[in-house]
């Protein structure tokens, strides 16, 4: 999981969890419906069926088009840690095979292009038998197997401290991957539970070619910064420019699921995102996918019927967070009282107003620290704490009733029952990110309304920030976490006590035996009544706000069938093999 | 002469290694190649980070890092390690130069011929509504923020190529990938031109300003009047005693602006895409990436030295009242 | 009081200690010789552009910081109107943020001019005595001096300032400021010691020092003050200089910071307003960057004339 990184109009935030697929499962889903026309729409379908047929249609046959990534192409193994963005991975995507897709509906399915079946056979110990496609073979003939899945767990699993892996959760559970029937079918042993196996061995990296180039490191290394000589998905490498701008990928005549309809389809790179929309009206491209923007919002907009856009609710959400480390917030006695009072009196629809509903007039404040509307078990798990709904009043007789003294704005600061005066607290945000500060300064005057200062101050280095390192630190943040598909997994080290993304220091008993059961379980219901007990317990003790999915938008000339948004890590070019141009 | 060239040369040794220090004292303290990955989420282990540190040589005095990285390029060729994954800087460096180098000399030559052309006019013609013209002209390209020009010019491109449904003149990258012959070549002019233009202009105006100001020095001057007194015809002695004097100063100015043509090579990249040495130089800042910044100040550093020697020699060679022991 | 204007010798030699206009010496005219400064305000009145270049800039420098403080919304306040164009209660517009763009573009003003004439003033301070020192001592002194002033002139101001700044980022505008001037110094000093080097020989320099005046006493009495006419003229192009570099900063994402604003800030975030139909936001910072730096421009150019006369004669 990650936190945005700074300048959003430049970059986009790193994809977590490596996970992406190349989907061909879902082709002709009926006729194309009304969601296709040209123009433009802000409703959200996302995490909805209604996502995963969005602009479906028969291509003809043939035909190019040029996609936009926000990067140059500089490294081409997204497993590792330094390639592990989202843009790379919308350029490997079609190139590396997955026995799973995650769809836009934010549902898990089985590619069946690559896959007979996956099942579970066992829960003690945890075994996964997974039979792969007789037909399945890379691009040079050489047949997709069990060699596939060991080379993908062994880099993957930690073992080798050389190996810089983008993560290592879940391959590290596994005791063997081992192969049968030629090597068409893998069995893999867990030495512990690990509920989200669905997760693992998604685009694979050939392991023959791996061979060639060394031992594990030096063919890890290797993929980095090669383009795939061969490919396990619809489209092959033909050519990228010297200055790693453009990718230029050609059918691959050996794919052995549906053919791709388009001849080619280029990758180009604007690493500027408020150009797009010019380079997308210049029809220097097809389609672009950038973080919407009013502005970048607008000029779409103004483009009228000439393309067809979309902004969609994403699985990246924004949320303000205490650190408990912080002797006032974190303090043992009325702590928690101050820390609910100052949340009650956030209003988080001021903030929306102000911010994505100027372009996303469907935005409405998020409600859950674990999932997302959509997601299968999603729950309102924070209003009933009366968390974020602007209530300053509520707030004041919370405080004065708990002993707090001098209550309000200008009596000279709020102090604690015990007298302690409360300090000036230190926010931080993003530098240069305007919708940051924009919700920054609403909480700073909120909390100015309670008696309580907020020093507003940029950071240039919110890693080091929220980790407090070097000199960094903060008192109150607001930032981003990107869900996945795979919740479970990826909460688990946010809110557990010492957990690798609990910056805040939160810690409570009862969280962390609810989150290590989810992500332990392979029970869907059991993962989802267990994310959701924890979300409510973290909302009771009032450690972080949700306030908002952080939005989607992605636009494109309406001649182009099967291109729509993905929010998850796959992004769009999950199924790029069926994308085409309308006949 | 080759005395002059040879003592000019050999001072400006000095002045490039003493420079090459003190750019690599600027990037020390603007530079750190360790945030981005320190930033990273989830945190890589420590030993990852002192790896990266390792390789970079960062835990070591000043002096002895600057001796490192000197003797690495000096001695081995060699520009040190990238932080930007799947970067080398050598690599880098030629094509982003490559790139540059199409831009600049293209606006370069066409803002000379502008500037030449408009100082010549304006001078002979001094306050007639031409001169006002071309030195109000001169003056708001002067003032006029290149990025904001440019931002304007591509937004009435692309609307005059929706208005004409042609889309030649594009306002992003160098070149569209993956075209071959022909084709290729006029795709490449189509990108060319915007950022041509924007870059050109902001040369231009200082440059014509200048033009005119050296153009008036030479005709106010008394070998021009005895020219004319000779019977030389008017134009006669524009061309052959006046421009060919006059453009001595602006030759100079040419070569001594080249760290400014790189500054605006930087901002007219960012605007219009050009992965060429301003989008280099803006990348390696956000990524702190040491090495890269410090390689891009070494070439421009060079080339603002060569240029300077040059503008030096130039001023010798064309002008006669000037002699060199 | 005549009425012609003099065909003057070169203005900047008349005076042997042109420091003090009233000590003026005896001449065998019968007319009032003018001193310097009216000689000067004379020319400079003649550039019309000039002249009203002046009054654009001191409008422009009031409107910032008088009127801004005065003007009913601050810069930070959220109005309730978002992306509303220009109107009688928003005379700019305003943001999809509900920012007024008049109260930003009047803060952006200020930020704009106090980096440049901070530049302006630090950049001229360092590189004036630098330049005369280096000049007035000549030798090994002047090589140094002088090339260490070549060093910083190897190094393309947009870049370093790009590095540095962005390492300042949190800082405030004063760093940029100290940024820009710390590298735009050395081309004030290469003209101040061109100067220098010719005025050290003349005859009143000569006099000053053998009657045992000081260095220190020669370069700041003697010397300096007849450079004064150059020394004005750099300033205001130090000062327009900065205007667009700060601007170019601000583009590139390296210049000032939210919650602050200038001109240049205002403009790279409005970038896609204009095809977005917020036209205001991208318009009136520009116009604002332009009517400075074009009037300081102007009034560079008048300077120059006033101060030397030499380009307005034409004979051929």
């Amino acid at each position: 999981m990650s936190g945005t990184t700074r300048r959003p109009l430049r970059r986009r935030w790193v994809a977590m969890c490596a996970s992406v697929v190349t989907g061909l499962l879902l082709a002709g889903c009926g006729g194309s419906n009304s969601g296709s026309g040209s123009g433009g729409s802000d409703t959200s379908i996302s995490g909805t069926a209604a996502a995963d047929t969005f602009n479906s249609g028969t291509p003809k046959q043939g035909g190019s088009v040029t996609w936009t990534i926000e990067k140059t192409m500089d490294n081409w193994n997204i497993l590792s840690a330094d390639g592990n963005t989202f843009d790379y991975a919308q350029v490997v995507n079609p190139l590396t095979p997955s026995p799973y897709i995650f769809n836009p509906s934010y549902s898990v399915t089985l590619n069946t292009d690559l896959m007979v079946s996956a099942d579970e056979t066992s829960t003690s110990p945890q075994t996964v038998v997974y039979k792969i496609q007789p037909n399945a073979v890379w691009s040079d003939g050489t047949p997709i197997n069990a060699d596939d899945f060991i080379y993908n767990w062994q880099v993957q699993n930690g073992t080798d401290a050389n190996i810089a892996a983008a993560t290592t959760t879940g391959y590290q559970d596994i005791t063997s991957v081992t192969g049968s029937d030629n090597g068409k079918t893998v069995t893999t042993v867990y030495k512990t539970p690990f509920g989200d196996w669905k997760s693992l061995f998604t685009n694979m990296y050939p392991a023959h070619i791996a061979k060639e180039h060394g031992n594990n490191e030096a063919s890890f290394n290797w993929f980095q910064t090669n383009p795939l000589p061969v490919s396990g998905g619809p489209f092959v490498v033909s050519s990228v420019s010297g200055d790693k701008t453009s990718v230029i990928l050609k059918r691959n005549t050996k794919y052995y699921g549906k053919q791709s309809p388009l001849d080619q389809l280029t990758f180009r790179a604007i690493t500027d995102a408020s150009q797009e929309p010019t380079a997308l009206q210049n029809r220097e491209v097809d389609g672009i996918y950038p973080q919407p923007q009013t502005t970048l919002v607008n000029q779409l907009k103004g483009m009228g019927s000439q393309i067809t856009y979309k902004i969609d609710a994403g699985l990246g959400f924004e949320h303000i967070d205490f650190n408990l480390k912080n002797s006032a917030l974190g303090n043992a006695t009325w702590g928690k009282t101050l820390r609910t009072a100052m949340f009650t009196a956030t209003d988080r629809n001021a903030i929306l107003t102000k911010t994505i509903q100027q372009f996303q007039s469907s935005a409405v404040p998020l409600n859950s620290r674990m999932l997302v509307p959509g997601q299968n078990g999603y729950q309102d798990n924070v209003t009933q704490f009366g968390l974020g709904e602007g209530n300053t009043a509520k707030a004041e007789q919370l405080l004065t009733s708990a002993g707090f003294k001098n209550v309000g704005a200008g009596k000279g600061g709020l102090e604690a029952p015990d007298g302690t005066k409360i300090p000036t607290f230190q926010m931080k945000y993003t530098v240069g990110n305007q919708i940051r500060l924009d919700t920054c300064s609403l909480f700073a005057s909120e909390m100015a309304q309670l008696g309580i200062n907020v020093a507003v101050t940029p950071t240039d280095n919110l890693g080091a920030t929220l980790t407090q390192t070097g000199g960094n630190g903060y008192d109150i943040v607001v930032f981003a976490w990107v869900n996945t598909p795979f919740p479970s997994s990826a909460n688990q080290p946010l809110y557990t006590t010492g957990g690798g993304g609990n910056y805040g220091g939160y810690s409570n008993k009862n969280v962390d035996a609810w989150l290590a059961a989810a992500a332990s379980s392979t029970d869907t219901a059991t993962q989802i009544s267990n994310l959701n007990k924890a979300d409510q317990q973290i909302s009771q003790d009032a450690y972080t706000l949700p306030l908002y999915q952080k939005p989607t938008l992605i636009a494109f000339y309406p001649n182009l069938v099967n291109v729509r948004d993905n929010a998850t890590s796959m992004g769009p070019t999950y199924n790029a093999g069926q994308w085409g141009l309308k006949s | 002469m080759l005395a002059f060239a040879l003592r000019r040369l050999l001072v400006s040794i000095p002045v490039f290694i003493l420079s090459t220090f003190l750019v690599f004292l600027l990037v020390t303290w603007g530079a750190d190649p360790l945030a981005q990955l320190e930033a990273k989420n989830p945190p890589p282990s420590q030993a990852v980070i002192n790896q990266l540190a390792d390789q970079l040589y960062i835990n070591h005095s000043i002096p002895a890092r600057y001796w490192h990285w000197f003797s690495q390029l000096f001695f081995h060729g060699n520009w040190g390690p990238s932080v930007q994954s799947g970067t080398d800087i050598g690599q880098l460096l030629s094509t982003s130069l490559t790139l540059t180098a199409r831009l600049v000399i293209v606006a370069t030559i066409l803002a000379v011929i502008l500037a030449i052309i408009a100082g010549v006019v304006s001078a002979t013609r001094q306050y007639s509504k031409t001169d006002y013209t071309i030195t109000l002209i001169g003056f708001l390209f002067l003032s006029l923020p290149v990025f904001w020009f440019a931002i304007l010019l591509k937004q009435a491109v692309v609307n005059m190529n929706n208005s004409l449904n042609w889309y030649w003149l594009s306002t992003y990258g160098a070149n569209t990938p993956g075209l071959t012959g022909w084709s290729a070549f006029s795709d490449a002019i189509g990108h060319l031109v915007l950022p041509t233009i924007v870059l050109a202009m902001s040369s231009y105006a200082s440059w014509s300003r200048f033009q005119r100001a050296s153009m008036l020095d030479v005709l106010g001057s008394d070998y021009m009047r005895l020219a004319r007194a000779k019977g030389l015809s008017r134009r006669q002695v524009m061309i052959r005693h006046g421009l060919r004097t006059a453009l001595i100063p602006l030759t100079t100015q040419v070569a001594l602006d080249t760290a400014a043509i790189l500054g605006g090579a930087v901002l007219t990249e960012s605007v219009f895409g050009w992965q060429g040495m301003g989008t280099m130089l803006v990348n390696g800042i956000n990524a702190g990436d040491f090495n890269v910044i410090l390689a891009w100040l070494t070439v421009s550093a060079i080339i603002v030295i060569v240029f300077n020697l040059i503008a030096d020699l130039l001023y010798g060679v064309l002008d006669p009242r000037i002699r060199h022991a | 009081m005549p009425e012609l204007p003099r065909e003057d010798p070169e203005p900047t030699e008349i005076t042997p200690s042109a420091g003090s206009e009233r000590q003026y010496p005896e001449r065998e005219f019968t007319v009032k010789a003018r001193t310097q400064t009216q000689l000067v305000l004379r020319r400079f009145l003649q550039h019309r552009l000039a002249v009203v270049s002046v009054f654009v800039l001191l409008a422009v420098i009031l409107l910032a910081f008088v009127g801004g403080p005065l003007w009913k919304y601050s810069y930070t306040d959220i109005t309730p109107d978002n992306s509303v164009p220009p109107s009688g209660n928003h005379p700019f517009g305003t943001d999809n943020l509900g920012y007024d763009e008049f109260a930003r573009v009047l803060r952006g003003t200020q930020r704009s001019l106090e980096i440049a004439f901070s530049v302006a003033v630090l950049a001229t301070a360092i590189g004036t005595v630098w330049g005369a020192v280096a000049g007035y001592y000549r030798g090994w002194l002047d090589s140094l001096m002088m090339r260490i002033a070549d060093l910083f002139l190897t190094i393309p101001i947009l870049a370093a300032g790009a590095l540095l700044s962005h390492h300042f980022q949190t800082a405030g505008w004063w760093a940029l400021a100290l940024v820009i001037a710390g590298l735009a110094w050395p081309a004030v000093a290469r003209i101040v010691r061109g100067q220098t080097l010719s005025l050290r020989e003349k005859e009143y320099v000569e006099a000053a020092r053998s009657m045992g005046a000081k260095d220190g006493r020669i370069i700041f009495r003697h010397i300096l003050p007849n450079v004064i006419g150059q020394i004005i003229v750099v300033v205001t192009i130090q000062i327009a200089f900065a205007i667009l570099l700060e601007s170019s900063l601000s583009y590139l994402g390296f210049g000032v910071q939210p919650p602050d604003t200038s001109l240049g800030a205002l403009i790279s975030n409005a970038q896609s307003a204009l095809q977005g139909g917020l036209w205001w936001l991208f318009y009136f910072p520009g116009i604002f960057i332009i009517l400075i730096s074009l009037s300081v421009n102007f009034i560079g150019d008048g300077l120059r004339d006033a101060f030397d006369p030499s380009q307005q004669r034409v004979r051929a």
